[in-house]
């Protein structure tokens, strides 16, 4: 399939970097651009005056995707990507991809509004019925 | 956004306390009032919370139960999440400073929280860890 994605470079860098939280942000937008997904931004950071907001690691046109390798304990990020202005100013949802993230972590954060997808194929479905 | 770590303490240790702490290491508040405070050192940050709720229950499982136990020496009373600025080495440090300073005040370990490889390091391991890494 031949794709275009703006952030082909950092994809492939991020592919690259031998780090494992950056390798599994690569590794989600890869699959995302090779299923024809816009994406619209990559490792976006934002800062005011100096000081560090946040960072939106993937977003297409219609959400914006938190990738964790981490196990639990996402949810204050989570909440900050939803209501910061700056980080998401349209109001985008916001999906946490955690593939190792706990089963008690995946229920409290769906239960806490927001989508969570444990693996790529729960990520394309979710995109595509947003 | 960031990865957290989390500081597990055997102490409780209450509001007043943390955010007496948070304004000594010069803390800046959050505007989205999320976190309990920020701390940025030239292009560093890192986030804090005391206690926050998806860590209420921390740790919870028996591994984690029985691991956390065998470090700490006890069950954590306080969990404090360090969310750490990603792709940042200069916040990583600032991650492990800060714990530093937790440290001095109350006994804590830190929990990587990875999902891939789970860890739980004395602050010294931690601090050692974060200062070997470069850009």
């Amino acid at each position: 399939m031949n794709y275009y994605c703006p952030f082909d470079n950092e994809i492939d860098a991020a592919l690259q970097s031998g780090i494992s939280g950056t390798y599994l942000e690569g590794e989600v937008a890869d699959i995302l651009r090779k299923n024809g997904k816009n994406i619209v931004s990559f490792q976006r950071k934002e800062t005011n005056f100096g000081v560090g907001i946040g960072d939106v690691d993937i977003e297409t046109d219609n959400a914006i995707i938190e990738v964790t390798q981490q196990k639990q304990n996402k949810l204050g990020q989570l909440r900050k990507l939803q209501i910061d202005s700056q980080l998401n100013p349209s109001g985008k949802p916001i999906i946490l991809y955690g593939p190792y993230y706990k089963s008690s972590g995946v229920s409290s954060t769906r239960a806490a509004g927001f989508l969570v997808a444990q693996n790529f194929q729960e990520l394309l479905d979710i995109l595509a019925n947003l | 956004m960031p990865e957290p770590v989390a500081l597990l303490s055997s102490e409780k240790i209450t509001k007043e306390d943390f955010t007496a702490f948070l304004k000594a290491l010069g803390a800046k508040s959050d505007p989205d009032k999320i976190y309990d405070g920020i701390i940025s050192k030239e292009e560093a940050t890192v986030w804090l919370a005391l206690n926050p709720e998806d860590l209420l229950n921390y740790p919870e499982t028996t591994e984690e139960i029985t691991i956390v136990r065998q470090k700490l020496g006890s069950m954590p009373q306080t969990r404090v999440s360090l969310d750490i600025a990603k792709r940042s080495w200069q916040s990583e440090r600032l991650a492990a400073e800060i714990a530093c300073k937790f440290a001095e005040r109350w006994s804590c370990v830190v929990d990587n929280l990875n999902g891939i490889d789970w860890r739980i390091f004395s602050v010294q391991e931690f601090y050692d860890l974060q200062t070997l890494k470069k850009v």
